[in-house]
């Protein structure tokens, strides 16, 4: 019963079968959207005129069809999948190795007539014969008049490492989910911090209590205006309050600290800095209108003392200026950092507060992830070589010779042609 | 004179030429007699397009001082030299102007789709965003435009072998028992059916040429494997050292992903006993549609992280 239970699992119609339903349930994810509010599904997905007839919000609530990539279901073919997985690498593959492994002479005549390619010589010696074979890096193992040659083995041995370098991902990223956290903090520049606002953690997660502090931030441009990189300078803290570690991060180039790693994600403005006539310096509130992911933010300053009269003040950027804009929205022109602008009352640009998005997270199945991410890419390459191997029985005055390949038939029926000809 | 008009120019000299080539192929498979020449020709001219495809790109990252891959048009571009880099090579190795004649009009309609519906906007190179501005750039994209050609190369021997065979089942291990020349395959059915007008050696002379090219898909994506699983990897460590996940299910992602499936189905489907010939080329063929939706496809719904800037 259970030896039919690993039979089954280790099947490879079966592993193909689970394969071709994690790839079918993944493209459900890719035409719905995945993690938006109830109600985007509700829009687009009514109860009435459903979608192919069937489709609507409640069905996809109810299968989880909002989050396809963390249902049980999901989850569930996946793990189906690493434990065929397992059960196929150790129930078929490592038999199949061992019989590689073997030295297997060919010992009667008529075992070449199980081959594709088999021919009997008359017109050339044993010598000659296995001194090409020898040409092209075939191992050759010789008793009396039977001969054995192969070549690739390496090509028979990396699938497995493939394998196992797949369960290894796996196994990284269940321990990765269980034991790491990802955080996202959006914090104006010269404040300190620690990780708050946790995304995911796993159920063994521990939040390390570590504080920074981002010291700066500030974003350069291209010619064109375009954002060229962002940059935050972010300073880890010790429990007193004093620095261990100071780096400028930027998109790309994330701070390490005890596996915690910092990452430059997003960026926000939150205010103005303003000097009116009398001196005093007033902070106003930037809020960003637009949900499209158009990073511009808007204020108002009013000019007189009922907020009746005012300027509307639109920033899109951190190159510092802002845009001034009178009442009837008209734009009246930008205006620069230390620079008074005087259309009722003189105001003063003193300074464009902003806040550096960054990704927090730990992830303690990195390694192993990378480690198999190294032999899966290494393994998968050389996976394509192809094991062939020749056998050779010398009788009194033919040489028996034949020949297989496990992937490259076509180049080995010209290379076996070439050795006997 | 400017870059951009030079690189414009050789781009269009290059579609034509891609056209050129593809009529020589088509008129020397439908008329036999001196082919041998004319193929000649139109293998050239696939070199002549190569050369000028490397020189744009070469020019593109010389002038703009970073990997020519940053945008929808450099990246077509990129795709017709790899193909037209592949296709050669198949056509060095197997001397069949099948290859050449099945690839030309796919490397022709990328090429074409690049020239003339890009603006000329979107076929500017455009300074690189800072996620972009990685040294992963290069080994990503690069190693994913490497397997998307090897493997649309791959599939489309395929779909060729299906529509070869007529969607027939087709039993290969007559083959075995056969006992005609093994080598130069796939000409040998040609100038077959060219002589000798017999039914029977052309049949004969099918079957070689289908077991010829199923040989030669299983191993072109065979090598098409690797590149994408090192390209998705690659893809996955940059994702981790940017913005600390290395899969976050974002449609390419996931396309991606169900490319490899389709085609890692497709490679241990060759081993199952029996999954030879037809229904390992419909998997293969597949695939081909795939490709494209994970390659193109998935940017018409114009979200995630790997949108080209296009359509918005």
């Amino acid at each position: 019963m259970k030896q039919s239970v690993l039979r089954f699992l280790a099947d490879l119609r079966f592993a193909i079968s689970i394969l071709l339903i994690i790839a079918s349930c993944s493209v459900i994810g890719t035409v719905i959207e995945q993690d938006q509010s109830i109600e985007i599904y509700k829009l687009n997905y009514p109860l009435t005129n459903r979608i192919f007839g069937f489709l609507s919000w409640d069905i996809i609530l109810k299968f989880g069809l909002d989050h396809v990539y963390k249902t049980w279901w999901f989850l569930g073919f996946i793990a189906l999948f690493g434990l065929s997985l397992f059960t196929c690498t150790i129930l078929q593959q490592f038999p199949s190795l061992k019989i590689a492994r073997r030295c297997q002479f060919f010992r009667t005549t008529q075992q070449f007539g199980l081959l594709k390619l088999s021919r009997n010589l008359g017109n050339l010696s044993l010598s000659q014969l296995l001194f090409r074979i020898k040409k092209n890096q075939y191992s050759i193992f010789q008793q009396k008049n039977i001969v054995y040659c192969y070549k690739g083995l390496i090509g028979r041995i990396a699938p497995i490492i493939v394998h196992f370098s797949m369960i290894l991902i796996l196994i990284g990223a269940i321990f990765g989910a269980l034991n790491g956290f990802k955080a996202q903090e959006l914090i104006p520049k010269t404040e300190a911090f620690h990780v708050q606002n946790i995304l995911s953690n796993g159920q063994l997660t521990r939040i390390p209590k570590v504080v920074s502090r981002v010291n700066d931030f500030w974003i350069t441009y291209t010619k064109q205006a375009t954002v060229a990189q962002f940059y935050s300078d972010v300073s880890i803290l010790n429990t007193e309050g004093n620095e261990i570690v100071r780096k400028t991060i930027f998109v790309n180039s994330p701070i390490k600290y005890n596996n915690i790693d910092f990452y430059q994600t997003d960026w926000n403005v939150i205010g103005l800095r303003v000097q009116n006539d009398t001196s005093s310096i007033l902070q106003y509130p930037l809020i960003n209108l637009t949900n499209a992911g158009n990073k511009v933010w808007v204020t108002w300053i009013p000019s007189d003392s009922e907020f009746k009269k005012g300027l509307t003040i639109l920033v899109d950027n951190l190159q510092g200026y802002c845009s001034i804009y009178d009442e009837s929205g008209i734009f009246v022109g930008n205006l620069e950092l230390n620079e008074t602008f005087n259309l009722n009352m003189p105001i003063t640009l003193v300074d464009i507060l902003s806040s550096t998005g960054l990704q927090i997270k730990t992830d303690p199945g990195i390694l192993l992830i990378y480690t198999g991410f190294l032999f899966l890419m290494l393994s998968t390459l050389i996976s394509y070589i192809t094991y062939s191997q020749i056998w050779i029985i010398q009788t009194n005055r033919q040489i028996f010779v034949g020949g297989n390949t496990t992937r490259a038939t076509f180049d080995f029926e010209i290379e076996f042609l070439k050795l006997i000809k | 004179m400017d870059w951009d008009i030079i690189q414009n120019l050789s781009s269009n000299l290059v579609f034509g030429i891609l056209l050129f080539a593809m009529t020589i192929y088509w008129i020397s498979l439908s008329f036999f007699k001196w082919t041998k020449n004319l193929s000649q020709v139109g293998k050239i001219s696939a070199i002549v397009a190569n050369i000028l495809l490397f020189f744009i790109l070469g020019s593109r990252w010389i002038v703009a001082g970073y990997f020519p891959l940053s945008n929808l048009y450099e990246s077509l571009l990129f795709l017709t030299w790899t193909l037209l880099t592949i296709y050669l090579y198949v056509e060095f190795k197997t001397k069949s102007k099948l290859v050449g004649a099945i690839l030309i009009p796919v490397a022709l309609l990328i090429n074409g789709f690049a020239n003339l519906t890009l603006s000329v906007d979107m076929q500017k190179s455009s300074p690189l965003v800072p996620a972009l501005q990685s040294n992963w750039l290069m080994l990503h994209v690069s190693m994913m435009m490497l397997s998307y050609g090897t493997l649309i190369m791959g599939s489309l021997l395929c779909i060729l072998f299906l529509v070869i065979s007529k969607y027939q089942d087709i039993d290969l291990q007559i083959l075995d028992e056969s006992s005609l020349p093994l080598y130069n395959i796939m000409l040998d059915y040609y100038e077959a059916k060219l002589f000798s007008p017999s039914d029977e050696v052309s049949e004969l002379g099918k079957l070689k040429l289908l077991q010829s090219l199923d040989n030669w898909s299983y191993r072109i994506i065979g090598l098409g494997f690797p590149f994408l699983t090192i390209g998705i990897i690659a893809g996955g460590v940059w994702a981790n050292e940017a913005w600390g996940s290395y899969w976050s299910w974002d449609p390419k992602e996931t396309w991606a992903l169900i490319t490899w499936i389709v085609f890692a189905t497709y490679l241990h489907s060759r081993i199952t006993k029996g999954w030879e010939g037809k229904k390992t080329a419909i998997l293969g063929g597949l695939g081909f549609f795939v490709i494209w939706i994970c390659y193109l496809g998935v940017n018409f719904l114009g979200k995630g992280l790997h949108s080209y800037g296009w359509l918005s």
